[in-house]
């Protein structure tokens, strides 16, 4: 009889990792069709990217319909130089959008995080009164959507004197109740044998937050910074909902696209605009995609 | 700031591995800016919308169940819902199906293949919506787009069902995809899967590696096969994991806005319409909501706007408790 107990020795682990496997064909099988299927998959997902940065070469005549092909006969930038040098349908220019856009984002970023770390810390080291209803309080509005929100918010903001301003994409987004839960999570996580050593040395707290806590924060600064970041390059409804009267001068990129096709540009336009627009969405997904690819698979949710 | 010196320390006997400090008052002064923008942005605004859903917009005058009613009644609301529900539906079971098979073979698969088609898939993540909705109409476009080229090079006509087809496009930007009643919901989960699938994959498969291998390996000895060990092993293991996935999935697509926007602008008139597609089946609630707000024709005042608002964090709530009652099991939210 078997008897179960595993005796494992250097010996037979070293004997298992260099036995070959016999050549089976089902798991053969399985394989190949596993792989088919995990290409297609990337095939799909990459295609429509693909597409945009084929087509944006293309000219923008009417196209003699038999002759179309998928690679343009006739590669031209004059798309790139029409939708970057020239204004478009409606009064927008696509660079001033781009620099505004990237200027809301970097600094809600730095602002957000700023805020979002210094109140994470004092919800996860620092004990005070109320402290467990101002936790619920900042979380619970994690849980409400949008739409709730954004109509009242913009008469709110109306009233402030916020709206038409660069204020009022930036100052939203620094409500982060999921922000500071995340820094919570993670600053409950660090052991407190490096703060107890910098206490008895004598540090100030606040100095024990800005030498041994954000150093150490890296990767989740990373991953809260590149979704913030991403948050705003993104957003649609609320720059159209709020900037209304300076659309020349603040639109941001997605307000841009939109209007661009809800007045109808040249398709061949719309196409260059777009691929413009994507260069840095996924410039920052190749700055993150280790980090936050195995941050998820680690932390199993978002 | 006080020193550490002059402060008593104390150990929190409830964690034993923090080390909290004593009641100290510039905790209050690092929360003041989270705390007010919170109640600026988030807790203000839906207050104030909660009491307006109970007022007349015109004219201002206390009016309880009216703008409710409108809502509840409208015929447009109506049939976002209808879609809505079509929509989410298809897509839920799309989605986890797609991801779930896609995460087994990524698992299954331990090999630089695997490890690239990681990272590629979760590209669109970093894409909006309004992006995606635009790569795909450009492609769905009769002229320049793909859907062009499969008639005029290749003789495949998609809209052979739609009286005149292809030939009547004349102007970019009309789709050809048939008409009918199922194809314009096409338009919409599309671009909307595309956009999801990296990122529930992703999830997914974190849930499938954490599975403990002696499982699978109790099952090899047993002489299982693989597929009896993703549906009697893997699925079971991966409950809580869907009922989480589920969850956001529910919230989000009920609440689709950019992508039902960008690729038809909703209903009949916001579009020019074409080819007999009933374009009116891609209004999403959120779309019709926002739609008088964003300058659009034909949507509602901004008090019954708020009350629809409501509603439907109602439904979504309603949705996500059934989700949990059917799948019995809890949520764990650390505090």
């Amino acid at each position: 009889m078997n008897n179960n107990t595993h005796v494992v020795d250097t010996a037979t682990l070293l004997e298992k990792a260099n036995a070959k496997k016999p050549f089976n064909l089902k798991r053969f099988i399985i394989r190949t069709i596993e792989s088919i299927f995990v290409v297609l998959g990337i095939l799909i997902i990459l295609f429509p990217i693909f597409w945009i940065v084929v087509r944006s070469f293309a000219p923008n005549d009417f196209i003699p319909l038999d002759e179309w092909t998928f690679f343009p006969q006739n590669p031209t930038l004059d798309n790139f130089k029409a939708v970057l040098f020239e204004p478009l349908k409606g009064g927008y220019n696509l660079p001033r959008a781009l620099f505004w856009t990237l200027i809301v984002s970097v600094v809600s970023v730095v602002l957000g995080l700023v805020i979002m770390m210094t109140a994470a810390f004092a919800f996860a080291r620092l004990e005070f009164r109320g402290k467990g209803v101002l936790w619920w309080y900042t979380i619970i509005t994690m849980f409400i959507p949008g739409i709730a929100v954004n109509l009242t918010s913009v008469f709110l903001v109306d009233l402030i004197g916020l709206k038409d301003t660069l204020w009022v994409l930036i100052l939203p987004g620094l409500a982060g109740g999921y922000g500071i839960f995340f820094f919570r999570q993670f600053f409950l996580g660090l052991p407190s044998s490096l703060e107890e050593a910098a206490m008895i040395d004598g540090c100030p707290v606040f100095q024990i937050f800005l030498k041994i806590f954000v150093p150490m924060s890296i990767t989740p600064i990373v991953i809260i910074a590149t979704r913030m970041f991403n948050g705003h390059w993104n957003s649609y409804l609320w720059p159209a909902l709020t900037i209304r009267d300076r659309r020349e001068d603040f639109a941001q990129v997605m307000q841009l696209l939109a209007a661009l096709k809800d007045g109808k540009e040249d398709t061949a336009y719309i196409i260059a605009a777009t691929m413009v627009s994507i260069i840095i969405p996924i410039i920052l997904f190749a700055l993150n995609q280790k980090r936050i690819v195995s941050g998820i698979a680690i932390s199993g949710m978002k | 700031m006080k020193k550490a010196k002059d402060t008593i320390y104390y150990r929190d006997k409830r964690a034993h591995n923090r080390f909290h400090y004593r009641f100290q008052w510039h905790a209050y002064l690092l929360i003041l800016p989270a705390f007010i923008f919170v109640t600026i942005f988030v807790v203000a605004p839906l207050i104030i919308s909660f009491v307006r859903s109970f007022f007349e917009y015109t004219g201002g005058f206390y009016n309880f169940p009216a703008n409710y009613k409108r809502v509840l009644t409208d015929p447009e609301f109506l049939v976002t819902f209808r879609n809505v529900f079509i929509i989410a539906f298809i897509l839920i079971v799309l989605m986890l199906t797609t991801s779930f098979l896609y995460a087994n073979c990524l698992n299954s698969l331990d090999n630089k293949l695997s490890r690239f088609a990681r990272t590629m898939i979760f590209i669109p993540f970093f894409i909006s919506g309004i992006i995606s909705s635009l790569m795909f109409a450009t492609m769905f476009d009769s002229v320049s787009g793909l859907a062009g080229y499969l008639y005029y090079v290749k003789g495949v006509n998609l809209s052979a069902d739609v009286p005149g087809g292809i030939v009547n496009a004349t102007l970019a930007g009309e789709y050809v995809i048939g008409g009918g009643n199922f194809w314009p919901y096409f338009l919409i989960i599309l671009p909307t899967w595309w956009g999801g699938f990296g990122y529930q994959a992703l999830m997914m498969f974190a849930g499938i590696i954490n599975i403990p291998k002696e499982y699978y390996e109790a099952a090899s000895i047993d002489g299982a096969n693989a597929f009896r060990k993703m549906f009697n092993i893997t699925l079971p293991n991966m409950k809580n994991y869907f009922v989480l996935v589920l969850v956001n999935l529910v919230t989000g697509y009920f609440q689709m806005f950019e992508i039902p926007k960008m690729m038809t602008g909703g209903g009949p008139e916001k579009y020019s319409k074409l080819f007999n597609m009933d374009l009116n089946r891609t209004e999403s609630p959120v779309l019709w909501l926002y739609s008088s707000v964003l300058g659009q024709a034909g949507g509602p005042d901004r008090n019954v706007a708020v009350a629809g608002a409501f509603l439907i964090m109602i439904i979504v709530t309603v949705a996500n408790i059934l989700v949990f009652k059917i799948f019995k099991s809890e949520k764990s939210m650390d505090s």
